[in-house]
């Protein structure tokens, strides 16, 4: 077991240009209506000369099936079944996994990275971040950028339900993104106690600026019962540092249930997936928005996640990881 | 030589100064602190002391199933929680009654949409699903028995204890692992719980288990239980809360144990209006039915029938007098904190009489010294009523004046239907309030018979009166008491975006139909006063299902408030037709009146296009109504950026 104190270094910043997959290893991506999700052909073909198997989430509508194809077969695959997710990942037998997160629903990154950290090995998640977000047509406190059309509802993370007893006492740890309409409808729902409520917001966020909105955009559930007091941060494109914030709140609050709802960054969430997968008496709480197509422009910064070494570390260190 | 100091600046000025801000904060916390506590949530144990007991719903105490109907604040989680043995046991440590002389024991249990929303999915047929669900319940509601038997056993360590035997049978009746007593039976549950939900996350290769018999461990579980002294003849509650929670097929579930719960326990169902959509059971022949098998309380309307006024005034004097009791100087009473105005001295604060001094220099050259004479003897209201009925009848003021003289029984008539709607007049063109909304009626009103509202109105009127350099053992002033309103008003617009999945949509319509209400309440002359209310034309027929599930929505989160046109309904079978407003609480922020008064049309296809295309479809709607938009209010600015070229 590796000890990672002193190396917080498992995410590497780059170009997609400059990026290049281990030598036989599997991608799994999905490319949606945005730019950044996109994968061209170029680099496609250049990573298919390093014997690269690309796997394509094609259709995700469902939350508890999606399409994959991959050499031009196609399949369903049912994410509530960790036999048929498993395979997904070993669909080449020990080889390196990249889970493209950019393109990817929550509710499918969560059933597979539980089904790549069950395997083992290399395992390392990327994303692109986006060149900009789209302006809201019409803006409202907590609804500057048109992001989700909607939300489907508060419903559990395929792999992920919760029906234990829950310990007496709760902390609700959002992890803020930009719509604050999301944050109070979770606030909503979960009911937490009164400053029981610890949101984790990305600073430093994609671009300098970024943390402000977050605050402008949350201003109102985080006035509500003084709630911007426990306010703590976590890189926004690091799912490690999120990882170590919920640590260090659960060394805080010991024996109580921790609902963690990944509403900001795709790399927050991917955290705080890790972090359901590495402790007991974690909760993720979702709701399930339907982005708006074409919600972000442009491309900027490729994140690729070393996670495999950091499952194989003492801070990963997980009690179970069985279902 | 000494030097002059000014008397002003002395240290023990200073000091003083620093003291009453202190005194200033302390008192600013107190009132966060007693009126803030909002949610039944965050009072923690404090919510047993503060709330008075659910005497005033004996539907709740009886061995009936109950369904307590209400919108969010109306105090549905707060009774309920009261009802449960811990609520019971928190009450009962001031009052000194042991368990064992207690009547009832209510179980609570929060229906966690996390949770619920956990059962469902395409790759299993719904009466799979009905199975797999039914199973969960029993799995919790065994849970819910066995720990208030041992919740009994730790209060009453000499009570009669579950035999070995019956904790095994039960067990066995939820397929899971030996048990041999009480302690064993309650971590073999909770074991099973776990195994439960492994199965849940993988169901697609495990399979749900061995599924227990809808109700039959319950019943047994019940029925042990009743063998022993201390819940013999007891009463025993499931208090379900947040039943709007449930999937309709899950309602059906819980419905059919409703239908069939019997003499040896019985279920309070907490949920909002519009919440229990699914009366059916599981046996397509029976649905649930009122008054046969269950009664239901629609909490605002109990409330409002026994005097919601004097529950919130003691509610509110309690806290006063907990407030004062830290050490807080405030008025013990909230009547006398919150004084009313009348319409004349609201008219003369808005600014009256200068309209009424540019009447009288108008009508001076044009009447004679009778009539003159006779308008300097009508009331101030009179007098504007002159100017109001010119406009809005295009008449010479002149000649209004000739006919008030000629006919006063239509002209006091006059005066009554359009006395209010003139006060949104008054300062037309000006900055400033348009409208007061002061008194602790006009909250009562204000609030809809929600508690929280009202303590939400409280708590800002009482911070308001701080800022305002007020102390809280004087009354609060009309004003203050109005921009504190307003400032609820915008709170709860803006808290509709994360109220639901359908806050967005929510958030849109309520602006949209709050900037068309104040339009027409600032221009209400040559029209019908008082519009705030409306129905709701379908298209073809019967509303669209995309309008009904908006609608719906409203009501659920107190957006929209709901009347019966027909009454009877309820008992004739009849198809309930409903008119709907918005809820009063948005009423001073967009500054209309909030009293139940006239209606609108409102076409179907206008109301879902509030909520994709605002701007041009409150135009549409003004348009319908012959009005032309207004200048946006300074309170309303705040939404300047969603008005658009509606603003």
């Amino acid at each position: 077991m590796v000890t990672l104190l002193d190396e917080p270094l498992l995410t590497v910043t780059l170009s997609r240009d400059d990026f290049d997959c281990i030598p036989g290893s599997v991608y799994i991506y999905s490319g949606t209506s945005e730019q950044r999700s996109a994968i061209s052909e170029e680099w496609s073909q250049r990573q298919l000369e390093r014997d690269v198997t690309f796997i394509e989430v094609t259709g995700q509508g469902y939350l508890q099936e999606v399409s994959i194809e991959t050499a031009g077969t196609s399949a369903k695959v049912m994410l509530s079944s960790t036999s048929q997710t498993s395979a997904v990942v070993d669909s080449v037998p020990g080889a390196a996994i990249y889970l493209d997160v950019t393109g990817l629903g929550h509710h499918v990154t969560a059933p597979f990275l539980r089904a790549a950290v069950a395997r083992g090995g290399e395992i390392y998640v990327v994303y692109t971040e986006p060149g900009s977000y789209r302006p809201s047509r019409h803006p409202q406190r907590g609804a500057f950028y048109d992001l989700s059309e909607r939300v489907d509802g508060i419903r559990p993370l395929p792999t992920f339900a919760y029906l234990r007893q829950d310990p007496p006492e709760s902390i609700l740890v959002p992890l803020l993104g930009f719509e604050g309409a999301r944050f109070e409808y979770v606030v909503q729902r979960v009911e937490p106690a009164k400053g029981a409520t610890f949101p984790i917001i990305g600073v430093p966020g994609f671009r300098a600026d970024y943390p402000f909105v977050a605050y402008w955009g949350n201003e109102a559930a985080l006035l509500a019962d003084d709630t911007y007091l426990n306010v703590r941060y976590a890189v926004a494109n690091d799912p490690f540092d999120v990882f170590h914030q919920l640590i260090d709140l659960r060394e805080a609050h010991p024996g109580k249930l921790m609902k963690v709802a990944p509403i900001g960054t795709k790399p927050n969430a991917v955290g705080a997936i890790l972090f359901a997968l590495s402790r007991t008496e974690v909760e993720l709480i979702y709701d399930h928005p339907t982005r708006r197509l074409n919600r972000t422009n442009g491309v900027a910064r490729l994140c690729i996640f070393d996670i495999g070494t950091f499952v194989d570390s003492d801070v990963f260190a997980p009690p179970s990881i069985a279902t | 030589m000494e030097q002059d100091r000014d008397p002003a600046m002395s240290p023990s000025t200073f000091q003083q100064g620093d003291t009453d801000r202190a005194q200033e904060a302390r008192d600013r916390s107190s009132v966060t602190d007693f009126f803030g506590g909002l949610r039944a949530e965050w009072l923690g144990p404090r919510l047993y002391d503060t709330y008075r007991s659910p005497e005033y719903l004996p539907e709740l105490l009886s061995s009936k199933p109950c369904i307590l109907q209400g919108g969010r604040g109306t105090g549905k989680t707060t009774v309920l929680r009261i009802l449960s043995y811990e609520g019971q046991a928190a009450v009962a440590d001031d009052e000194g009654a042991e368990p064992t002389k207690w009547t009832r024991f209510g179980m609570y249990w929060r229906l966690d949409t996390n949770r619920v929303t956990a059962f469902q999915g395409e790759h299993l047929e719904e009466s799979a699903w009905i199975a797999i669900f039914g199973h969960y319940v029993n799995l919790m509601l065994c849970r819910h028995l066995s720990n208030l038997a041992l919740w009994f056993a730790a209060e009453v360590p000499t009570s009669a204890a579950l035999d070995g035997r019956a904790a095994g049978l039960i067990a066995r009746s939820l397929h899971l692992d030996p048990a041999d007593s009480l302690e064993s039976l309650n971590e073999v549950i909770e074991a099973g719980i776990v195994d439960f939900e492994a199965r849940i996350n993988n169901i697609f290769d495990e399979g749900p288990g061995r599924l227990s018999m809808q109700a039959a461990p319950i019943d047994l579980f019940v029925a042990h239980l009743r063998r022993l002294p201390q819940f013999h003849d007891r009463l025993l509650f499931f208090l379900l809360d947040e039943y709007e929670n449930l999937l309709d097929y899950q309602q059906r579930v819980i419905n059919t144990l409703i239908k069939h719960s019997g003499m040896n326990y019985t279920f309070k169902i907490g949920v909002k209006v519009t919440g229990h959509r699914d009366l059916r059971t599981l046996n397509p022949n029976e649905a649930l039915q009122e008054p046969a098998d269950f009664t239901s309380v629609d909490i605002s309307e109990k409330l409002t029938a026994i005097g919601f006024g004097e529950f919130a005034r003691d509610v509110c004097d309690e806290r006063l007098a907990q407030m004062s009791n830290s050490g807080v100087t405030c008025s013990s009473s909230i009547v006398d904190l919150l004084p009313s105005i009348s319409e004349v001295d609201e008219a003369l604060e808005l600014g009256l009489h200068d309209q009424l001094h540019r009447l009288r220099r108008e009508l001076v050259p044009k009447v004679s010294p009778d009539d003159l004479e006779f308008y300097d003897s009508l009331p101030p209201l009179e007098q504007y009523l002159v100017r109001y009925w010119s406009v809005s009848q295009v008449q010479e003021p002149a000649a209004v004046l000739a006919a008030a003289k000629a006919e006063p029984k239509e002209w006091r008539t006059r005066l009554g239907n359009h006395q209010y709607a003139m006060l949104f007049t008054i300062r037309e063109g000006r900055r400033g309030l348009r409208k007061f909304y002061a008194g602790w009626e006009t909250y009562i009103q204000l609030s809809g018979g929600n508690l929280r509202f009202l303590l939400q109105l409280v708590m800002e009127a009482l911070i308001a009166q701080l800022d305002a350099g007020g102390a809280l053992n004087e009354p609060i002033r009309p004003e203050v008491q109005t921009l504190a309103a307003s400032a609820v008003g915008r709170k709860n617009v803006s808290d509709l975006q994360g109220l639901d999945a359908r806050g967005g949509d929510l958030s849109r319509v309520v602006l949209g139909l709050g900037r068309v209400f104040q339009v027409m309440a600032h221009s209400p002359a040559g029209h019908t006063p008082e519009v705030n209310q409306f129905d709701i034309r379908a298209a073809q027929g019967r509303l669209t299902p995309p309008a009904e599930q908006l609608i719906d929505a409203a009501v659920r989160n107190l957006a929209f408030v709901r009347f019966s046109r027909n009454k009877m309904a309820a008992i004739s079978g009849e198809t309930q037709d409903w008119q709907y407003a918005l809820h009063p609480i948005y009423a001073a922020f967009f500054g209309y009146s909030y009293r139940s008064k006239r209606r609108m049309t409102l076409k179907e296809v206008d109301l879902l296009r509030l909520v994709d295309e605002p701007r041009p479809t409150i135009k549409t709607i003004l348009k319908g109504q012959n009005r032309d938009l207004v200048t946006l209010p300074e309170q309303m600015q705040f939404f300047g950026g969603f008005y658009g070229d509606a603003a």
